[in-house]
């Protein structure tokens, strides 16, 4: 029986669980090694309960998230589209507590020390660790257009981190007119969730053509191709003839300026006026993880491919959308996937369990219309430059009605199994 | 469940088993072991508890019948592009490690 891979370079890994010299010391005074993961979204926590489920209550796990509970961004499209309730993407933290004894701290964390190995929150209160997660998600670009700003997100909301912002723009949707415009400002690359303004486009189309079939909907991209690009247009043509209008970057030079008395977004030429107007504005990794010093030049996080350790600050991980996972897209399974090959190093690195070659994948479902379901996946392996795609598949144009709802059908079960994976 | 394989997946099923038994390659224990960390591959659409649309259990499967249809994925016998994607990624060894922890689970 051969093994399909080797140890090559992935024996610094197997290393660390061997000698017990090599493993981390804990803090002072400790019984138990500490881990502690800011952020409870898809990549913190399912880390967190990787670790303590895994670890069998060998580690202190502490988990620190700004809010009581998470709203998924994935599926939120199907919220703001009318298809699925606010509450039904919408997930406490009560089992990674009850059932993994996992510490679990409402708190925002503002600053990490790294030589003293503490995360301190808001209020004051620090926690020490051996071992520290950031997986904070995303933060903005509130300067990137003229006259745009965060308290103008609150009027034309970004809905790009889901909760509040997603409902705002439901309500919006909801009190437009029938014949008004939906404007959106998709981001430039690189940003979260590669497919989901295209998503967004499809079931807002489909909301205002049952409700408002007069509207119509224009998009002014920051760029000039994107994901799924032929799947998304041959829907559209099919489902919402004449109602979308997608503007590539090429045409109109891209937003430049905000007006909000005026409803209306400047670019390069042309001018736009909308009745509901999302911006949504490019990104860089979490405010903590800048704090933190996590992020280079770019705004986001370098990691080692095999363990998703950062390459700047030592014995602090990144998952996630702040990190750089090089040919992953920003998505809620490729954090998923990364938390679980982040867990196995940590374990190694402090309790010396046995560390396996770290598998990644991806999957992304959109829905194009109700029961229109199309997808794009790969496998992904570390190597030493970067996280490499090595084998992909995707949706084909022209597929059958029957295929189509299958696909719609395997994201309803993929929503289930993925969110008892992350919250237990 | 009524999968019935290819002649090729019942070699290389058979092959597989039979080497475990015999070669004592890795231990029963380390076998589980791994097919616990690979399974987080799995988890991320099939649940361990529960059931949605769309995703088919996998759990409590007899070892082989598991391998079979693994091997069916990888080798194109059976159609389904993600599956067929996953199943790709996965070494002789990683599927009988699967098998074995997915057996044990959901019972
Ligand atoms: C509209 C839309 C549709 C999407 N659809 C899909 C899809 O179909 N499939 C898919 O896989 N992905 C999808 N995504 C992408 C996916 O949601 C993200 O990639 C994913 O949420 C990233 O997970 P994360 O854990 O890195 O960050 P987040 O989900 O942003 O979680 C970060 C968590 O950290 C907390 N936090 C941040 N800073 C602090 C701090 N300083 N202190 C304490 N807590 C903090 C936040 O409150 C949050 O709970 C979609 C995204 C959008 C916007
Ligand atoms: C991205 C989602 C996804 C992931 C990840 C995934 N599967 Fe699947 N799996 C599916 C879907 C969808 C089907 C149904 C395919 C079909 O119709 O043939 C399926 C089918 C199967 C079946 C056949 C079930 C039956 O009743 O015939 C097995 C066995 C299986 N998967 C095992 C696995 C294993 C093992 C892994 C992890 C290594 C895995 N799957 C990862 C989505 C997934």
């Amino acid at each position: 029986m051969n093994r399909k891979f080797t140890r090559r370079e992935f024996g610094m890994m197997a290393g660390a669980g061997v000698a017990a010299s090599t493993l981390a010391a804990p803090a002072i005074g400790q019984a138990k090694p500490k881990l502690v993961v800011v952020g409870g979204g898809p990549g913190g926590a399912t880390v967190a309960r990787y670790v303590a489920k895994d670890s069998k209550g060998a580690i202190d796990v502490t988990l620190i998230e700004a809010n009581a509970r998470h709203t998924t961004c994935f599926f939120s499209n199907l919220y703001i589209g009318g298809l699925r309730s606010f509450d039904s993407i919408t997930h406490g933290y009560d089992k990674l507590k009850s059932d993994y004894g996992i510490n679990v701290v409402q708190a925002f964390a503002i600053g990490v020390d790294a030589a003293r190995r503490t995360v301190t929150v808001a209020g004051g209160e620090t926690f020490s660790y051996d071992k520290l997660v950031v997986a904070p998600g995303i933060d903005f670009e509130y300067d990137a257009y003229e006259g745009y700003s965060k308290e103008v997100a609150e009027t034309f909301p970004h809905a790009w981190q889901a909760g509040p912002q997603s409902q705002i723009l439901r309500r919006q949707l909801e009190a437009m007119e029938d014949g008004g415009v939906f404007l959106i400002a998709p981001p430039p690359n690189p940003f979260r969730c590669p497919p989901g303004p295209y998503e967004r486009i499809s079931l807002v189309a489909q909301y205002l053509k049952q409700n408002k079939p007069r509207s119509k909907i224009i998009a002014v991209d920051a760029k000039d191709k994107f994901s799924k690009q032929a799947l998304f247009q041959e829907g559209w043509a099919r489902h919402y003839e004449g109602m979308i209008e997608w503007l590539p970057l090429n045409i109109t030079g891209g937003v430049k300026k905000v007006d909000v008395r005026g409803k209306t977004l400047h670019t390069g030429g042309e001018s736009f006026k909308g009745d509901v107007i999302n911006i949504i504005p490019p990104q860089r990794a979490g405010a903590i993880a800048l704090a933190a010093g996590l992020a280079n030049e770019s705004g986001w996080c370098p990691i080692d491919p095999f363990t998703m350790a950062s390459t700047r600050v030592p014995h602090a991980y990144v998952i996630g959308d702040s990190s750089i996972a090089a040919q992953m897209p920003k998505s809620g399974f490729s954090a998923n996937s990364q938390a679980k090959a982040c867990a196995m190093a940590i374990r190694a690195a402090l309790t010396g369990s046995r560390a396996f070659e770290p598998r990644y994948s991806n999957t992304c479902w959109s829905l194009i219309a109700n029961g229109d379901g199309v997808k794009v996946g790969a496998s992904y392996q570390a190597t030493k430059e970067k996280i490499a795609s090595t084998d992909t598949f995707i949706s084909k144009t022209g597929e059958d009605a029957a295929t189509r709802t299958a696909t719609a059908e395997e994201a309803e079960g993929w929503y289930a199994g993925i969110v008892a994976d992350i919250f237990g | 469940m009524g999968y019935r394989g290819s002649r090729a997946a019942l070699v290389l099923v058979a092959g597989l088993l039979a080497g475990s038994l015999s070669c004592g390659h890795a231990s029963a224990d380390e076998l589980y072991e791994l097919g616990e960390y690979l399974s987080g591959d799995c988890t991320a659409c099939h649940q361990l508890e529960g059931r949605a649309p769309g995703i088919p259990p996998i759990t409590g499967w007899p070892v082989e019948a598991f391998v079979m249809v693994m091997v069916a994925y990888k080798e194109g016998e059976r159609d389904h592009a993600l599956m067929q994607n996953v199943a790709r990624r996965l070494s002789d060894e990683d599927m009988k490690a699967l098998a074995v922890f997915f057996e044990k689970q959901g019972q």
